[in-house]
């Protein structure tokens, strides 16, 4: 038997599904139509075959859209598909930029300052400290009622950070945020297949 | 009405716990709804089954509770790197782009999975452990140890409860830890991580400890009198790449890590042997410092390291504390139970009455399979089932009876357990005194490794008549060895018997539930928390004057266990399971209408179970 929650989440489910479609099917449809429509009476070169074959196209993702969305159903997961690998190589790139070029001389530098973190074998120059049982600092979010914002989020996360002392990792973080807050609308957003290609 | 909904995802093992005025009213992991193994998904079946069970909308809980935090996890991470960088791209590119576009922003992730828009909280980690262990105990105040793979920054602590209150004082830090250390040898003898430690486990019997010293001296420091460990990250790649081990690990062990599925040599059973060896002397050395630092004489405990039953049962039997108590799902399931339990008692500051049987209600916080219901009938029906229904007695005594006639008998019924162990409601069981179960049992039900032990199940009174006097064990948490008057001495050709040779030896009255080692993983049965397998035993004692049987979870290799009536009818058709109970029907395979697998099929449909 499902239940009441699992009902409502297979219809938000559905709801995001339609959202997609219907984004995808009118941008797409929108670019193709204008552009069949503009070739066709401005008569550029190509024959007017060719334009009216992208107005038809563009009319009828346009008229899919609105009247069922859910048939561009598998075309639209192939375009998600498709840009999120885009996306995700960019990312990648990107992410890998900062990490020579940010991170690796952050910690070059801090490295030297605290010689004696754990993460070194015990026959490099960097001698491994036993730490042994160090006192417990419980570290709990405990929040006010209202609701959840991003802009909480961020502040939390740079707070967060200030206070425990790093503040000279406060640069990359705020780089990493906002990649990270492109990536996480482009998940929820109906217009991810576009923002990953601009990227 | 308070209600608390406490979550845990997005590493393994992601479930979810509903408390109503402090009442643990339901619990249950996401694999048994999915079907996925250790799912790490957001629990939305584990969740949906919750608040059904309640009653409630989601609109309606009032606190929605997550079992760490965070903020505090990405430092970690960020930590990690800052350190090992530039070694350590390949983990960074691994983690980086879930963190950043989801874990990170877990309160909004949280909020979209759920459809509401509020604010969530969040416990940390070893806290929600040390919640899950204390507020449900029997003890008004106890000692608290808390030991798994890693949290935050925590990968062990050390606390105390008292009354609605706990403090963690100590803590060992990543990458420093008991958990990770076990997880690289689990890895490096083929087994997965996080779900095949257990084998490793249950393959250090058959080995000897000949590495123990190599280990000590070169992989880790072990402080003895605290139980402080010190990795050497020489020789591990777990704060840098995507593997436990390195090059310099296979040098130091004779070669590379064994490839899953191929033959288990001496060496992996020698490894395990050594560092399960070093494990347990390890537990009771933080059991030894938790008692100087706390002064309590009880201790609970939690964490997936908890888990391992043979080193809690050494613990038990070294009496450092007289009684202890684990929760049964120790692992990181078990947090979303004590997210939501810290909220209730520490953050709402709600008093707490410990109750002497413990407030798990024997563990059975899952969905239930009633006695009758249409819904399952019809199902039933559906997948060509042909049962007879009996009243509880005389499906306890026949069940007895196909027991005693050396017959398999699967039983899915009543609320489904929470936490890792089949506890009775859905079991496997079979005769403990049969010679050929425990092979029979591995290959053609379980299809298994032959080596794997089987669970007794004995009856809480006749306990101490079959194995060495331990506490009460009702959730499968402690190993215990048969007792010496129920062996069977070796024969002269047997005593030079090693390895997987010793599983054709006959070891005891009850060989198959009796290990290698003569240890056993037992469970007590009572009536008060489980009066349906408490009858059958009876019953089956009265036939054959032995009360303990053979208590196996109902599923296959790699397959979360059965849930519902289907899953349990499916298993039972895939399987050379005998008889199958489901609520207060009784199915004989031999009268069932749909055929049994072929042996292709059958292979078809194991591999849709990865292994562990």
């Amino acid at each position: 038997m499902t239940s009441a929650y699992m009902k409502g989440y297979a219809d938000r489910q559905l709801v995001e599904r339609i959202r997609h479609c219907t984004a995808l099917g009118q941008v797409l449809g929108a670019i193709c139509a204008v552009y069949g429509a503009y070739g066709y009476f401005a008569g550029m070169d190509h024959s007017d075959g060719f334009y009216i074959t992208f107005w038809v196209l563009g009319s009828a993702l346009l008229l899919a859209a609105i009247a069922y969305p859910l048939c561009l159903d598998s075309a639209t997961r192939a375009v998600r598909n498709l840009t999120g690998k885009i996306g995700h190589f960019i990312f990648n790139a990107l992410l890998t930029i900062l990490y020579y070029l940010v991170l690796t001389p952050i910690g070059r530098l801090t490295g030297k300052a605290s010689p004696a973190l754990p993460f070194a074998a015990w026959d490099s120059p960097e001698k491994a400290v036993s730490y042994g049982w160090r006192d417990k600092t419980t570290r709990t979010l405990v929040q006010e009622s209202g609701e959840a914002h991003i802009g909480n989020i961020f502040y939390q996360i740079l707070r967060y950070f200030v206070q425990h002392g790093r503040w000279f990792l406060i640069p990359l973080i705020i780089v990493l945020l906002f990649l990270g807050l492109i990536l996480f609308f482009a998940q929820t957003s109906v217009l991810a297949p576009f923002i990953y290609t601009l990227f | 009405m308070n209600t608390i909904l406490g979550i845990s995802a997005y590493y393994h093992d992601s479930a979810a716990a509903l408390l109503q005025d402090g009442v643990i009213v339901a619990a249950a992991q996401e694999e048994r709804f999915s079907r996925v193994k250790g799912d790490a998904r957001f629990p939305h079946n584990a969740v949906g089954f919750c608040l059904e069970e309640g009653g409630l909308d989601i609109a309606d809980v009032d606190h929605v509770v997550f079992y760490e935090n965070p903020l505090e996890k990405f430092d970690r991470l960020l930590q990690c790197y800052l350190h090992t960088s530039p070694g350590s791209l390949q983990s960074f590119l691994a983690a980086m782009p879930k963190w950043l576009s989801s874990n990170l922003w877990m309160e909004k992730e949280i909020c979209r999975e759920l459809g509401v828009s509020r604010r969530i909280q969040f416990c940390d980690h070893h806290l929600s452990h040390a919640a899950s262990a204390f507020f449900p105990s029997p003890f008004r105040d106890a000692a608290i140890v808390t030991i798994d793979g890693v949290g935050e920054w925590a990968t062990s602590t050390i606390g105390v409860g008292e009354d609605n209150t706990i403090t963690l004082r100590k803590e060992m830090r990543f990458p420093n830890s008991i958990g990770l250390l076990y997880s690289a040898f689990t890895a490096f003898t083929g087994f997965k991580i996080n779900s095949g430690e257990y084998k490793l486990m249950g393959l250090a019997p058959y080995g000897r400890p000949v590495y123990k010293e190599r280990i000590l001296r070169d992989v880790i420091s072990l402080d003895e009198s605290t139980g402080a460990v010190t990795l050497n990250q020489k020789y591990f790649n777990y704060t840098r790449g995507l593997t436990m081990t390195n090059e310099a690990f296979n040098d130091l062990f004779g070669g590379a890590p064994r490839t899953p599925e191929t033959d288990i040599t001496q060496r992996e059973m020698d490894i395990a042997a050594s560092i399960q060896e070093i494990v347990e002397d390890a537990i009771l050395a933080i059991a030894r410092h938790a008692l100087d630092l706390t002064l309590k004489d009880r201790l609970v405990m939690a964490g997936g390291v908890a888990l391992n039953v043979v080193a809690c049962g050494r613990l038990a039997r070294e009496g450092i504390f007289p009684s202890i108590w684990v929760q049964p799902a120790s692992g990181d399931a078990g947090g979303a139970l004590g997210a939501a339990l810290w909220h209730w008692h520490m953050v709402q500051g709600k008093p707490r009455t410990p109750n002497p049987d413990d407030d798990m209600r024997g563990s059975f916080l899952g969905p239930d399979i009633p006695p009758a219901s249409p819904e399952d009938d019809e199902m039933l029906t559906r997948l060509g089932a042909v049962w007879e229904t009996l009243e509880d007695e005389a499906l306890q005594a026949r069940i007895a009876e196909l027991l005693a006639d050396e017959r398999i008998v699967a039983v899915a019924r009543g609320r489904m357990e929470w936490g890792p162990r089949a506890l009775g409601a859905r079991s496997i069981l079979g005769d403990a005194r049969s010679p050929r179960m425990q092979a029979h049992m591995n290959l053609k039900i379980k299809f298994r490794e032959s080596f794997r032990p089987f669970a007794p199940m004995v009856l809480a009174e006749h306990q101490d008549e079959w194995f060495e006097p331990i506490q009460q064990n009702p959730y499968m948490l402690l190993v215990s060895p048969v007792r010496e008057e129920r062996r069977i001495p070796l024969e002269k050709e047997a005593e030079g018997l090693w390895g997987m040779d010793l599983l054709k030896v006959r070891r005891s009255q009850i060989p198959a539930v009796t290990h290698v080692d003569y240890s056993a993983r037992l469970q007590t049965v009572d009536a008060k928390r489980n009066p349906f397998t408490h009858g059958v035993i009876v019953r089956f004692m009265e036939l054959t004057g032995c009360p303990v049987i053979i208590n196996t979870s109902f599923n296959v290799r790699g397959e979360p266990i059965v849930c519902t009536c289907e899953d349990a009818y499916r298993c039972f058709m895939a399987t050379e399971i005998d008889a199958l109970v489901v609520g207060n029907r009784l199915m004989l395979r031999e009268e069932q209408k749909s055929r049994p697998m072929t042996a292709e099929e059958r292979a078809q449909w194991l591999k849709r179970y990865d292994l562990d």
